[in-house]
């Protein structure tokens, strides 16, 4: 009777025959788990940020059905909790596949924030500040309101593939998306110099995606098309908060409006092909792809601007009431593989893709509504930087070409040489900057003669090549530039984005893996990376990167395995700054204790230790233990080319120290039941310059912030215990 | 309908089934490999128990699937005609049996996938395993899976996990990636990481290991268009851009993992003050002074404290702000 129901449904879902079902073969199993944790913290975010380790039971499942025609899984894990996930998935063999999920993705932020607003969770933000006549919140923050920041992200989805016309088939896929929470928001009360507010802003999100694909699909050619929409939706346009920096009337009468984010429509259409078995074994790969992202919003025609502690309306005189969003991208590629000669393979690969922006292009205005004057500096002329009472959006396109060709030859059936080149070119349209050029080759050796080891060794050189428009000037020549190099263009003429900037880019890789004997697998790699960026004033000048990683695993997993692996990185980052007031026809100018040239060197090293081991202590009897250990030491280091400027170094950025340990045994009662028994112990300790010391209140010159504890404090000691009975059958 | 009519309908449609046999080819009608007669699952069960019913418990032994090598040949459709080698009395390599282990020696590893390719290339999952950064590293297909079974996707998992206790008893898919990418590992321990340890995103979710046209195999056409799929409510249009932004997600971010908040690739503000210097405040250092609890006594700057210079820009992705509010990204 309950085979026969199983059956039934099951069918049902599968939208076939009942008698198809009734042969299926059911196993699986059914679990309990009880969890309890000791947790010693006050902000253990990063504990359980995507695990809901709440003390409670919770229950699990592993059902399978399957018969030489059919098969179908019904998987399902912390049902009931915030990281539910469940999954039934099946087939009919040749015919059809589907899967049908709820996956549910908890991330938690920070707990225990307090905010003196009142409101969090909505999209209204307010304070009590007027009752006492100071339209000030309260600093005391034993009033304040206590909240989360944390985002839940649920998900629903399925797909369905008809194979059945095989080669032709069809695949359709839908989820959705709900995303609810808070998440930390800063704003500025005036700007710029103001003083900041840390504001809980609510999310509430739809995402919807829909897909379709035809295709063709053979051993040696395969076409499809696909077509895919998704619709995004914030339920709150903007976040309506009362500014605390507004102490005149206006504070009880007008909000400011933050935007969230905006509603999205995308469509897109890809097209693919293949074709195999061309002349020299060659493999040809196309694709093309063609989206559209659109939206549409109104333009706000008010909004704030603070002198002093006196707010104004301020009429933003938009050319335009709607901002029509069109973002268009196209992508062509290609790839051809070939079997040039018989121990001689290539590859030539081409990529092309395209950004068009047709969005409204907006230009402001903003004058005082009450007296017509122009209020705010909006933007800054390119070239003479002087403030400009207009500002107008900038439409960003692109264009984007890659090609290159990758050349294998097998010098012996143990010895590989390979190498290639790859160029790219980026066209884009801005006021500094227009164009790149990538360059880059490498080289590869791979040697597998010897029974026991495999290694290879890589190396890689690119070159970037950018075109800045406001000059390029030689490394500065400290304490002034030579003559004739100084300028009258704008200072942003100096600064060179690091992304963008002209570099020397050398990569060594070099890996050595080796197995001596069986059940005993060796590794080792270095990786060496150097960026040097050329003729930087102003900027990033190099950053370096040694990474080591040493593996071990040894043990026959029916009897007992252990794997080891320990790993070290260091990074450099090293730029170039300037603190004074910008000035091209004078820069650098003479050097004080406010005015002066400085470097930073940002350090970071990084040790990771783990070890795991599998112990099947009887054949009853399992036992199974993780440990990972790491360590982050973050510096940064200051000097300048001024006497009088004394900057102190940062002993700790983004330090931290984690251990967890987990170990759990197994024992199989009877042939249904087994138990699992298991404890974890987890230690974090952060340490950083920005975040010790967490002042909810603190004061900056006369600006009072107010903060609401976002990450901060996320040391943590925590204590997890587990039991879990598993019936299967 | 008139019989000209009809004619001319009967031409349109040969020639579109002609054009479409032209495009598709002849292949289709080909029919399939003949089953060579070798030692089959009940011959090679004597010696390989253990495989030969894990063979016929996974997909690869269902009868009622026409594709699987148990209607293709069974052993033999992977490790070759076995009659030498029962003839021989077995052992290892004895008696030219194919073995696609990746610890076996006598086969390339292009050899090996080779095997599996001779059923799987028209798997549309497969279509650019030759242009795939896999295929060119000497990977095959028996490197991450266990062809005889064990879970749903024959991912062949065989450390034990090293990671801390995680809620999800799924197949961890990122250890077998991370048996040759050492260093993504080491990414995916730091403190900020998308919940791939946890089980809620595979490294499959963004790339494609089975191959891809785009770089790194990621599973679509650029890395901002991969980001936005999950994280739509950075697609924009924005009134306000932000360069970089509209670029590439990785300038700023790794998506495997940091030590900074938000997957940031350097901390805030020295991400910032790489390309930021000049205008307004940027350029200023931001020493130990500028802590809230600065050295020398000095007022701390809340362009450093806290969320450095995310305390005001909190747009970054993009503003659709008016004015110079959504110029600077604080609105």
């Amino acid at each position: 009777m309950k085979r026969t129901a199983i059956s039934l449904l099951v069918a049902g879902l599968f939208v076939s025959t009942p008698d198809a079902y009734a042969q299926l073969k059911y196993s699986g199993s059914a679990s309990w788990t009880v969890i309890g944790s000791d947790v010693n913290s006050q902000n253990p975010f990063r504990l359980d940020e995507y695990r809901d380790l709440s003390g409670g039971a919770t229950a699990g499942m592993d059902l399978k059905g399957d018969s030489d025609t059919h098969r179908f899984t019904l998987f399902g894990e912390n049902i009931g909790r915030d990281d539910q996930y469940i999954e039934f998935r099946g087939a009919r063999y040749g015919d059809y596949k589907f899967s049908l999920y709820n996956n549910n993705i908890i991330h938690h932020l920070t707990y225990g924030a307090i905010t003196p607003f009142s409101g969090a969770g909505n999209s209204n933000l307010t304070f009590p500040g007027a009752l006492d006549g100071t339209f000030k919140p309260s600093l005391d923050t034993s009033i304040w309101t206590p909240f989360d920041y944390s985002i839940k992200h649920e998900n629903y989805g399925g797909t369905y593939e008809w194979l059945r016309t095989a080669p032709y088939y069809i695949r359709v896929t839908g989820n959705q998306k709900e995303t609810k929470g808070i998440r930390p928001l800063g704003s500025p009360g005036t700007s710029p110099g103001g003083p900041n507010y840390e504001l809980p802003a609510v999310v509430d999100y739809t995402t919807l995606d829909a897909s379709a694909e035809v295709g063709y699909a053979t051993k040696t050619r395969q076409f499809s098309a696909n077509i895919s929409w998704s619709k995004f939706q914030d339920h709150n346009d903007f976040m309506n908060w009362r500014n605390p920096s507004i102490q005149n009337a206006l504070s009880t009468t007008t909000t400011e409006r933050t935007t969230l984010a905006a509603d999205n429509d995308l469509w897109k259409l890809s097209l693919n092909a293949l074709w195999k078995q061309l002349p020299l074994n060659s493999v040809l790969g196309l694709r093309g792809t063609y989206s559209q992202l659109t939206n549409n919003l109104p333009v706000s025609s008010t909004g704030t601007a603070v002198t002093g502690t006196t707010g104004q309306i301020v009429n933003t005189n938009s050319s335009s009431g709607t901002f029509n969003g069109e973002v268009i991208n196209e992508s062509l590629s290609a790839s051809l593989t070939s079997q040039l000669a018989r121990t001689l393979d290539s590859r030539l690969y081409w990529n092309w893709a395209r950004k068009e922006n047709n969005s409204t292009q907006i230009v402001f205005r903003p004058v005082n509504a009450s007296t017509g004057a122009s209020t705010q500096t909006c933007d800054l002329n390119p070239t003479t930087a002087a403030p400009l009472t207009t500002c107008t959006t900038e439409l960003l396109h692109y264009t984007k070409n890659q090609f290159g060709v990758d050349l294998q030859w097998r010098m012996t059936p143990v010895q590989k040489l390979s190498g290639g080149w790859d160029y790219t070119d980026t066209k884009t349209e801005r006021i500094d900057f227009d164009e790149t050029k990538d360059n880059s080759v490498y080289v590869e050796y791979k040697n597998s003669a010897f029974d026991a080891a495999t290694w290879k060794i890589k190396y890689r050189y690119l070159q970037r090549r950018s075109d800045f428009l406001l000059g390029d000037l030689q490394p500065i020549q400290t304490p002034a530039l030579p003559t004739g190099q100084q300028s009258t263009l704008i200072f942003e003429k100096y600064l060179k984005r690091f992304d963008l900037n002209d570099n020397n880019q050398q990569l060594l890789k070099l890996a050595i893996d080796s197995s001596p004997q069986p059940f005993l697998d060796l590794g080792a790699e270095v990786i060496l990376k150097k960026n040097d960026y050329q003729n930087v004033v102003l900027g990033r000048t190099e950053d370096t990167r040694g990474e080591l990683y040493l593996s071990a695993s040894h043990g026959d997993p029916k009897r007992f395995r252990v794997t080891v692996f320990a790993d070290y990185e260091q990074t450099e980052y090293d730029s170039t700054h300037y603190q004074g007031t910008p000035n091209a026809a004078t820069f650098p100018a003479a050097v004080n204790a406010t005015t002066f040239l400085w470097t930073g060197k940002v350090k970071d090293k990084n040790y990771v230790l783990g070890l795991a081991a599998d112990w099947p202590a009887t054949e009853r009897l399992k036992f199974t233990g993780a440990l990972i250990w790491q360590e982050t030491d973050g510096t940064v280091d200051f000097s300048a080319n001024s006497a009088q400027a004394v900057l102190i170094p940062i002993p700790a950025y983004d330090s931290f120290h984690k251990t967890a340990l987990n170990l759990k045994g197994t024992y199989l009662v009877d042939k249904n039941v087994e138990v699992t028994l298991g404890a974890a112990y987890e230690r974090y300790t952060f340490d950083d310059a920005q975040m010790n010391g967490y002042v909810y209140t603190p004061v900056t010159g006369t600006n009072q912030n107010l903060l609401s504890g976002a990450y901060a404090n996320p040391d943590y000691r925590a204590l997890i215990g587990y039991f879990t009975l598993t019936y299967k059958f | 309908m008139s019989d000209r009519s009809h004619c001319r309908l009967v031409r349109v449609l040969t020639l579109l089934v002609g054009a479409l046999l032209v495009v598709v080819g002849v292949d289709t009608l080909s029919p399939q490999l003949a089953t060579a007669q070798a030692p089959g699952p009940e011959v090679c069960k004597a010696c390989h128990s253990a495989y030969a019913e894990s063979y016929e418990a996974s997909i690869h032994g269902k009868k009622g699937h026409p594709k699987v090598p148990a209607n293709n040949g069974e052993c033999a459709a992977c490790h070759g005609d076995g009659s030498a080698h029962v003839k021989a009395g077995g052992g290892r390599g004895v008696g030219g049996i194919v073995n696609p282990s990746p610890r076996s020696k006598s086969l390339t590893p292009e050899a090996r996938a080779n095997i599996c390719l001779s059923c799987h290339s028209d798997n549309r999952h497969l279509a650019f395993w030759d242009s795939g950064r896999h295929r060119k590293n000497d990977v095959s297909c028996t490197n991450c899976h266990s062809t005889h079974g064990g879970n749903p996707s024959l991912l062949n998992v065989q450390n034990p996990p090293i990671r801390p206790f995680e809620t999800t008893s799924q197949v961890p898919q990122q250890e077998i990636c991370f048996t040759c990418h050492r260093d993504i590992r080491a990414l995916v321990n730091r403190p900020s990481h998308h919940p791939i340890p946890e089980g809620k995103i595979k490294c499959s979710s963004c790339h494609n290991p089975h191959g891809a046209l785009s770089p790194a195999m990621v599973n679509n056409e650029s890395i901002n268009q991969l980001c936005t799929s999950c994280h739509a409510d950075k697609r924009g249009p924005f009134m306000f851009e932000h360069p970089p932004v509209e670029q590439n997600c990785l300038i700023c971010h790794n998506p495997h993992g940091s030590r900074s908040v938000k997957l940031l690739n350097e901390k805030v503000p020295n991400l910032c003050q790489d390309c930021h210097d000049a205008a307004q405040h940027p350029g200023s250092a931001y020493d130990l002074t500028e802590a809230f609890k600065g050295a020398g006594g000095t007022a701390p700057s809340n362009r450093f404290f806290a969320r450095g210079c995310l305390n005001c820009h909190n747009q970054i992705h993009g503003s659709n702000a008016p004015a110079s509010r959504g110029r600077r990204f604080v609105r």
